[in-house]
């Protein structure tokens, strides 16, 4: 009796651990993750004093390195939509999700490790590039062979819903 | 007798009416069914449009007149850029493939379109499909060109053809290359895209074709012959083109490149994002297609309207029918229900037969619109969507019965058995 009591508090503790886990599994990811933490800290310097005056642009910060820790997570994450590829029927299949909308033309547009490449199993019918969405699914880091690559952001996406 | 068969055979007796009902609601639902196909055809055939391009480049201009110039083929581009800029570009680190376009040639209205024969490994529409031949192949020879599907097809081109091509893009020219005539080399299978539209030939054919008409117009004399043209062609190397589509190595690389183009010193450049630019672009043209919706919807609103009047007028004129089927042991229910079914029955009616009209109208329009406009409208039945919308009208038009129904139940007793004539 005793015994059986022990079995169902542990078996009522592990739905509980369970249950936890399931609601704490997605977890929101802010867009500074993405960038290891020296560059992120370094290029948080950088960008502080950006002139918005005179000719000379600076040069784009560009950036391929990725956090590796975060290979495989399952994440949910603010952005807006850059359509890349359809279905042939005007709904879309994969986009870049990225941090900001292109308004500002002064700052140079955000490095490579601040896109995810978003890939939809079922293309979805065509979404606003002026709306912000949520993105739900796991992230990948892609290992890229060349010479200008080194890796980037994709992501199986689960769920693309309004902000 | 049961009541549906009561309500059958009192429509066939007022027929008339009844059937210019029936016809105002299929006229409206057709006009709805045409909007909704057309719609999603026009919205379809434009996002096929381009696809596998991570950039375009063209000169200095707004991202959506870029794009109807260097992939719709319409409006006229602003500037070339510089041939030193496209093979500096093309040996850009990220740049996996360039492939250059040049306009501002037409045959009969069609464009010309020089690029260089990789175009057509490159180049991707609709869910990255490539470019397929319907018969024949790509350019080789100087003198060769290669028609879309709609081109050879509205002329009545075959392979081996011999054609001139004009100076400039207006639908019909004065002023022919005709000392340089063109053999058809190959003609492209449909894409349903603006490609269907267009010819192409060699960039150096395009440099040839303006060989003496560097000065604005033709030099008298200088018309160069085949031979000449082609022992100049050797030398040929074009100044400029007019866009460059680009392809890239790594697409994360996309917004950095393209910031660089759009920073470009030597030159004033824009670099387009494909997706971004049709967005922008179906945000103008789109405003269109909801205008067109909202008029189909009024449309059909009007034709319940009318279906509404007819019932009540009519409701007024079945005073003594209603009486008699009262006197003969009709519910008030019963009669409502009668009228129900009634305008059920015509909306029901009223949408077949538009569905059907609206068939026999596109199997009737859809090879001129093709040839005309090159929107590919497949004759097929409605979407899920269009059957959803279907059913809220005829649900709407059970409501709509529901009016003289209710009046009719409210009177029948009290009316028509008093005689106030």
């Amino acid at each position: 009796m005793i015994k059986r009591i022990g079995t169902v508090t542990t078996l009522a503790l592990m739905l509980s651990l369970a249950g936890a886990l399931a609601a704490n599994e997605t977890r929101v990811l802010e867009w500074i993750e993405l960038m290891p933490q020296e560059e992120a800290d370094s290029w948080l310097n950088d960008s502080a004093g950006v002139d918005h005056s005179g000719f000379d642009a600076p040069e784009p910060f560009q950036s391929f390195s990725t956090v590796p820790e975060l290979d495989g997570e399952t994440v949910r994450i603010p952005g807006f939509v850059v359509p890349i590829e359809t279905d042939g029927e005007g709904n879309l299949l994969e986009f870049f999700l990225v941090p900001y909308f292109g308004a500002c033309i002064h700052v140079p547009p955000p490095p490579a490790n601040q896109l995810i490449y978003g890939r939809l199993d079922e293309a979805i019918p065509m979404v606003n590039i002026w709306d912000a969405f949520w993105m739900e699914g796991q992230l990948n880091i892609e290992d890229i062979e060349n010479e200008t690559a080194a890796s980037a952001y994709t992501m199986d996406v689960a769920s693309l819903e309004l902000y | 007798m049961t009541l549906p068969g009561l309500a059958i055979r009192s429509l066939l007796n007022r027929r008339f009416a009844i059937g210019l009902t029936v016809l105002t609601i299929a006229l409206s639902i057709g006009l709805l069914v045409l909007v909704e196909q057309l719609r999603g055809e026009v919205r379809e055939s434009f996002y096929r449009s381009v696809s596998g391009t991570d950039l375009i480049v063209g000169a200095r201009t707004s991202p959506v007149q870029l794009l109807l110039y260097s992939v719709f083929g319409l409006g006229e581009p602003t500037n070339n850029v510089s041939w030193e800029t496209y093979t500096s570009l093309a040996g850009t680190a990220e740049v996996a493939w360039a492939v250059p376009i040049s306009l501002g040639d037409a045959h009969q209205g069609y464009r010309v379109v020089g690029t260089q024969a990789q175009f057509f490994d490159h180049y991707r529409y609709a869910d990255r499909q490539p470019l397929a031949f319907a018969r024949g192949d790509r350019f080789e020879d100087l003198f060769e060109v290669v028609l879309g599907h709609q081109v050879a097809r509205n002329l009545g081109y075959v392979l081996d053809d011999e054609i001139v091509l004009a100076h400039g893009t207006a639908n019909v020219s004065l002023q022919n290359h005709d000392n340089l005539p063109f053999r058809i080399a190959g003609i492209l299978a449909p894409t349903g895209t603006p490609i269907d539209q267009q010819l192409y030939i060699s960039l150096t054919a395009h440099e040839a074709l303006h060989l003496g008409w560097q000065n604005g117009m033709p030099r008298p004399g200088a018309n160069p012959t085949d031979e000449q043209a082609r022992a100049m062609a050797e030398r040929l190397t074009p100044d400029s083109v007019t866009a460059i589509l680009l392809g890239l190595t790594t697409r994360a690389a996309v917004f950095g490149l393209q910031r660089r183009v759009n920073d470009y010193r030597q030159e004033a450049l824009s670099a387009v994002l494909p997706g971004i630019a049709l967005q922008q672009l179906w945000r103008i043209t789109g405003l269109a297609e909801q205008i067109l919706r909202v008029v189909a919807g009024l449309v059909v609103l009007s034709g319940l309207l009318g279906m509404l009047t007819v019932l009540l007028t009519t409701l007024n004129e079945r005073r003594r029918e209603m009486a008699i089927l009262r006197a003969n042991g009709a519910r008030p229910l019963h009669i409502a229900g009668l009228l129900i079914f009634e305008a059920a029955l015509l909306a029901a009616a009223g949408i077949a037969l538009g569905l059907i009209l609206a068939v026999v109208v596109q199997a009737i329009a859809a090879p001129w619109l093709l040839s005309t406009v090159g929107v590919n409208l497949a004759v097929g039945w409605p979407s899920a969507v269009l059957w959803k919308i279907l059913g809220g009208i005829w649900l709407a038009g059970v409501v709509v019965g529901a009016v003289p129904a209710l009046m009719a139940y409210r009177r029948t007793l009290a009316d028509g058995m008093q005689v106030r004539m």
